[in-house]
């Protein structure tokens, strides 16, 4: 049988989508000397247990890129960001700067789409 | 045309249906036979909880420094890899497939790992609109929904293939979406496979 021969099919496990949100994390502008920073955000979202995410990001009202990180800059300095759950009902947004030198950084406004999926052999 | 994001599952588009599924546990590395004859497009969790309360994603990108796990999939394998797992850590891992756009063949039916439904009107059920790969930087979809849909991407090479879950604004790797497309990115060097649903993301 042909998983394709059918729109749906109970044969297959399928993904349940438990969740949505849409939330925008801001870093303000700050000068980082040289070594490694980090900055967190954390937002709440309904409780899921063994989530599977799907993540998309936009940096500064761009274009929206799918995964759950962005590097925004990889030379001179290392800066992204991360988007992962701490816990089922809360998503940290995780900045991330590495700098060799002193290094000012502008606003970084990061905007998350995130879906929760579970699927039907833990629910 | 009735929206689609007006019902939790609708016959009109198809449904994803997972065609692989494994579970286990492991602390440096596992690998195990999928025995689909194809290279299947995994996605999955892991986590250091029994009950799996806090979760990671597979290939989620956390940081090199800390725990992560790194999942790819060949047409034989799916290995797990563990990094940053110095005091050997319990890692428990669910790993999902489904089939790429470019192969149409029977599979074994995997709803016997449901544990009470195989389909739950209680929850969302995503409508696929197109599954695709793209072979070149600077390839487009033109899905025309005026919103932002929800997408899942792959990554492929000689290896195999594995989830796409980063993008670089500065050398134009990844995949981006718009209100009218999806579009590879200018720094994209292999082929990717993706998933693009009538779903608001």
């Amino acid at each position: 049988m042909r998983p394709s021969d059918f729109i749906l099919n109970t044969d297959y496990l399928s993904l349940a989508q438990t969740n949505k949100a849409d939330f925008t994390a801001f870093f303000a502008p700050e000068t980082f000397a040289a070594g490694d920073h980090e900055r967190t955000q954390d937002f709440t979202i309904k409780k899921t247990q063994g989530a599977i995410d799907r993540v998309l990001m936009s940096h500064n009202n761009g274009q929206f890129i799918v995964g759950d990180k962005l590097i925004i800059q990889s030379s001179p300095n290392n800066v992204y960001v991360n988007v992962f759950r701490t816990n089922p009902s809360t998503i940290r947004v995780r900045l991330h700067v590495s700098t060799s030198s002193s290094y000012s950084m502008p606003t970084q406004n990061i905007r998350i789409k995130i879906a929760g999926f579970q699927p039907p052999n833990i629910y | 045309m009735a929206n689609p994001n007006d019902f939790l599952l609708n016959t009109d588009y198809e449904m994803d249906k997972i065609i692989l599924f494994n579970q286990g546990e492991f602390t440096n590395t596992i690998q195990f036979s999928h025995k689909l004859g194809f290279t299947p497009l995994i996605f999955g969790v892991w986590s250091t909880d029994a009950d799996f309360y806090s979760v990671n994603p597979i290939n989620g990108e956390i940081d090199n420094s800390v725990l992560s796990v790194r999942g790819i999939a060949n047409a034989s394998n799916v290995t797990l890899t563990a990094g940053g797992n110095s005091n050997n850590r319990l890692l428990r891992y669910r790993v999902y497939g489904l089939m790429p756009s470019n192969i149409n063949k029977a599979v074994q039916p995997t709803a016997r790992f449901a544990r009470k439904f195989a389909f739950n009107t209680d929850y969302n059920y995503c409508k696929l609109m197109r599954a695709g790969i793209f072979t070149h930087s600077g390839e487009e979809f033109h899905h025309n929904l005026s919103y932002i849909p929800q997408v899942i991407a792959w990554s492929e090479t000689s290896n195999g293939i594995r989830p796409l879950t980063q993008a670089n604004e500065q050398t134009g790797t990844g995949l981006r979406v718009t209100g009218n497309r999806l579009i590879c990115g200018s720094g994209v060097t292999n082929n990717i496979h993706w998933r693009i649903y009538y779903d608001e993301a």
